[in-house]
């Protein structure tokens, strides 16, 4: 299998935080989730595989090669916020962008436009936040890009439009010859595209595979009070104890070790909620 | 499209919103001109006015996230830099013959107008400008627009307290020689025009080129951090 993006002991250092060792695949013809809280350095990672921040350490190589400027002619970004200056007319967008990529398609730009409803006459500023995501959507999707990064692209669109893009997403992905890296909070976004996940927290490395192996991975278990021994607490990951019992996630390895207990699948949302609060507990 | 014709057309839709508000500010210096009754002075107060343009383009870069373009795009740091100086001294060049232009109908109207004055003017007004967007841009690539607008005004406040000085030491020199060079050049104004326009032109693009080295190297050391 040909892998599109592969991330190596990646590593930032600022004053007061330090992404380290952060290594991931992206194999081609997948889309990966990449998640984790606020501040976990998730767009940090995303400007260092762009080049946006020299990097402390690590290597990021793109269909094998190490990034570039050149390599940017096959990789489409859309960011949370726009980069468009609000002065910015929708039928400028193409004349500032097409001159810069050699695999510029007029008419998919254009078919982009019309099938998201984007008036050429509108101004940038005059655009909603889900145009506006459109709008870059719209340009990383019109010169060839074999790799779409997207930093939390359906944050705060309502559940129509959010499920228009994952849609042009999945057909985006559908020819078998290209990759998204998707970071979100909105993970059960993921769990309807994901193939993968990484889940980075507080700089450093979760998980990161296959999203079937993630979700089978843990266990939720439940239980009333006073029913955990010293031994079955030290297995619980995100232990929480509340008036009328507690709720915890265990390695599905440990699962054993609650027989008799309450146990549930977990979504993407319960592990990263349960592993951020078992780390910022210890 | 190359590389550099796509980033130098990025710039000119940098500055497109501010189109309007240029022109009109760039027909002001026209009362200078006849206030004077000088052509030369319409054109150095319209270069000096075109100096405060350079900062446009750092203006938009820092509005919201737009700054991100450039990471997105396939373009890297020397492209980026170069690219904005083009424009700069391409937008220089045109507001130059804008200002000959102009500040010349000024003079015929007013009868002022003087052919070794279009020539003076433009050459200081060429000097000038290069001098102080030279100093500028790598302020606004080290420190971003807000923490370095100040610094635009600097070459002005440099101007304003050297001058005196400089005319103070010049009456004491002894500038004889200086002075019988000036006469040779102005009886010959063909003369004075190619050598004054040679001399401008040489130092014009020494100083943006140091200019320009100075930024793509500010702008890689901001990268790494």
């Amino acid at each position: 299998m040909n892998n599109m993006l592969q991330v190596k002991g990646l590593g930032k250092n600022y004053p007061t935080f330090t992404l380290s060792d952060i290594t991931f695949t992206l194999p081609t013809g997948y889309v990966m989730g990449f998640i984790g809280q606020n501040g976990a350095g998730k767009t940090t990672t995303m400007k260092l595989i762009l080049q946006m921040v020299q990097k402390d350490s690590g290597e990021v190589l793109f269909m094998d090669n190490p990034v570039s400027a050149k390599s940017k002619q096959q990789i489409g970004v859309v960011f949370d916020s726009s980069f468009l200056l609000d002065d910015w007319k929708v039928k400028d967008i193409e004349g500032i962008f097409a001159g810069f990529y050699q695999g510029w398609d007029h008419a998919l730009y254009q078919n982009y436009l019309s099938r998201f409803g984007l008036e050429n006459t509108k101004k940038i500023k005059d655009l909603s936040r889900g145009m506006k995501t459109k709008m870059s959507l719209a340009v990383a999707l019109s010169y060839g890009a074999k790799l779409l990064i997207l930093d939390e692209p359906t944050s705060g669109l309502d559940p129509v439009a959010r499920d228009e893009i994952l849609e042009i997403l999945q057909e985006y992905i559908q020819d078998g010859t290209r990759s998204i890296l998707f970071s979100t909070h909105i993970t059960s976004d993921l769990e309807r595209i994901a193939d993968y996940i990484t889940f980075i927290n507080k700089g450093h490395m979760v998980y990161t595979g296959l999203k079937d192996e993630l979700l089978e991975s843990f266990y939720i278990i439940k239980g009333g009070n006073n029913a955990l021994s010293g031994g079955q607490r030290r297995k619980i990951i995100g232990l929480r104890e509340h008036s009328t019992g507690f709720d915890g996630l265990v390695h599905a390895q440990d699962k054993d070790a609650f027989a008799g207990m309450l146990m549930e699948k977990p979504s993407i949302q319960d592990i990263m909620v349960y592993i951020s609060k078992g780390e910022d507990a210890q | 499209m190359s590389a550099l014709k796509s980033t130098l057309r990025l710039e000119g839709y940098f500055i497109k919103p501010f189109f309007k508000s240029i022109l009109i500010l760039l027909v002001f210096p026209l009362a200078f001109a006849f206030g004077n009754q000088s052509v030369s002075v319409g054109i150095t107060v319209t270069m000096g006015i075109a100096m405060l343009f350079a900062s446009y383009n750092f203006v938009q870069e820092e509005k919201g996230n737009v700054a991100q373009i450039f990471g997105v795009l396939p373009i890297d740091e020397k492209t980026r830099v170069k690219g904005r100086y083009l424009f700069v001294v391409l937008a220089g060049l045109i507001t130059l013959v804008f200002a000959v232009i102009l500040s010349s109908l000024v003079g015929v109207w007013g009868g002022f107008f003087a052919a070794e004055e279009v020539v003076l003017g433009s050459l200081l007004g060429m000097l000038v400008f290069s001098l102080f967007v030279s100093i500028q841009l790598p302020m606004f690539y080290k420190y971003g627009y807000s923490k370095a607008r100040f610094f635009t005004f600097i070459p002005y406040i440099l101007v304003v307290v050297l001058a005196p000085t400089a005319t103070m030491i010049a009456k004491d020199m002894d500038t004889q020689a200086l002075n019988n060079w000036m006469q040779t050049l102005m009886q010959n104004p063909a003369l004075f025009a190619v050598l004054g326009a040679a001399a401008a032109l040489v130092i014009s693009l020494l100083l943006f080129f140091i200019s320009y080295r100075l930024s793509v190297g500010i702008l890689k050391r901001k990268m790494k951090n």
